[in-house]
């Protein structure tokens, strides 16, 4: 390779200079980038378009993980192991199963535990449990509300309660309409929320149900 | 993936043996060709560097698999080292190299500079290279992309670090060599086996330990079904010594 002169610094700090100097600047720079990298740039040499160099043999083969463990002798590795096992290894994946199991042993069956709720439970609830359920019956008929700012507490429920008190004669005139129903019972005191289930008939929450284990 | 990866031997090569001619301004409609270790590009012609086994995947890979026992550091590599000195803010761990690698006192999961993670003199660390360059010291790791050890960091007090040559630790972690999964079989303990060529392994007791380091250097002097059927005599003598002692 023939070596270009080399223009000396002072030269180059003139004015004049500057675009060869960028220029002489640049050159410099690959030259020393090409020493330091060469070997690893695949870009860097001719012809590197279709023929890459691949300087390791983890990258040659797919390789298990280099820490293993067999037998449950550390549980743990062999649980965040088990979805990289492959090739023969592969019956591998379902191991780390085994000691989770032993881990503790079951007092009340799930079918057990499926009547005893069910035959006592089921009969008087407990108030924690009428109070979310109703709770959530309550809050039912959100999505009709969409258009008057959700059946969200606070704010904006004052602000519309404003409005209804300014058009209470509009309210009552519609009645049994669904929407304006609804509307009034998200925005309203828990009073009206009694009133709501007088209205269903019985006084009693309805009844809880659960569900039979599979 | 990896089954689709089906890795050929062609032929054994010698250094300096012509592989293949690859023209450095190729037609249009050649493919694109990986070289991978033991082979050498040079004036549009492929030459071996070691003697060994050429081999082909179904990527146009070519890559040599020879006897080796110098470890050459590579990136993303899994080692397993020693700790040997202690830098201040980085540790120096040898792994086998021609130069110890470093490893920041940050680069542990959960590490952070009031929570430290502190090393002692000859703790080993099971980590992954992150910098390999011929003119800088490696450097490892022990955490990966998502800042989670999976599995890497200190190894625990109790287990034997031996030296195996780098072809029979990358047979080792082979996903289509059953040697490890008859040994697990057989035994019950944890190993690591590190591209350089160093094995941890640690087992409920020391001839449990024993006999599994003698099981693996079997794989040095015989192909892995001669090594199968030897593995279960080697283990019933190395116990029947230990419980004699």
């Amino acid at each position: 390779m023939e070596r270009k002169a080399k223009l000396s610094k002072g030269i180059l700090e003139l004015k004049f200079m500057k675009k060869s100097k960028e220029k002489f600047e640049k050159e410099a720079e690959e030259e020393e980038r090409e020493q330091l990298y060469g070997d690893q740039l695949g870009t860097l040499h001719t012809g590197a378009h279709y023929v890459s160099m691949v300087p390791s043999h983890y990258d040659c083969n797919e390789y298990l993980p280099c820490r293993l463990s067999f037998g449950g002798f550390d549980p743990e590795i062999e649980k965040i192991n088990a979805s990289k096992m492959k090739g023969v290894y592969a019956p591998l994946r379902q191991a780390p199963s085994k000691p989770q199991e032993d881990g503790m042993e079951v007092d009340v069956s799930a079918e057990k535990a499926y009547e005893h709720m069910n035959t006592s439970l089921g009969d008087q609830q407990p108030k924690n449990f009428v109070h979310k359920n109703s709770k959530a019956h309550r809050f039912e008929p959100k999505k009709n509300n969409d258009q008057f700012g959700g059946g969200k507490r606070g704010k904006f429920n004052n602000n519309n309660r404003h409005r209804g008190r300014g058009g209470s004669q509009n309210f009552r005139g519609r009645g049994g309409h669904d929407r304006s129903c609804s509307n009034d019972r998200a925005s309203s005191s828990s009073s009206n929320n009694k009133r709501k289930f007088d209205d269903n008939g019985d006084s009693k929450p309805p009844k809880m149900k659960f569900l039979k284990p599979s | 993936m990896g089954e689709s990866r089906h890795v050929s031997s062609m032929k054994v090569v010698l250094p300096g043996d012509l592989i293949m001619e690859l023209p450095v301004k190729p037609v249009d409609t050649s493919e694109n060709v990986f070289l991978g270790p033991g082979l050498r590009w040079k004036d549009g012609v492929v030459r071996a560097t070691r003697p060994g086994i050429l081999k082909k995947d179904s990527r146009n890979l070519y890559f040599i698999e020879s006897h080796q026992k110098r470890y050459i550091p590579q990136k993303r590599e899994f080692v397993v080292g020693t700790v040997i000195k202690n830098k201040g803010n980085s540790y120096l761990v040898d792994i086998g190299s021609h130069e110890p690698a470093t490893i920041s006192f940050l680069a542990f999961e959960n590490a952070s500079k009031k929570t430290r993670k502190d090393l002692r003199l000859g703790d080993l660390i099971y980590g992954q290279l992150l910098v390999a360059n011929k003119d800088m010291e490696p450097e490892l790791v022990c955490i990966d992309f998502y800042n989670r050890a999976v599995g890497m960091g200190t190894l625990p007090d109790g287990g034997l670090l031996f030296k195996v040559p780098l072809h029979v630790a990358r047979s080792l972690v082979n996903p289509s060599n059953p040697f490890l999964l008859e040994l697990g079989a057989r035994l019950s303990f944890s190993i690591v086996v590190g591209f350089n060529g160093r094995v941890w392994v640690k087992a409920k007791n020391m001839a449990d330990m024993t006999s599994v380091m003698h099981a693996v250097s079997l794989l040095e002097c015989m192909s892995t079904e001669e090594a199968l059927i030897k593995m279960h005599s080697v283990i019933d003598s190395v116990l029947s010594q230990c419980a004699v002692d």
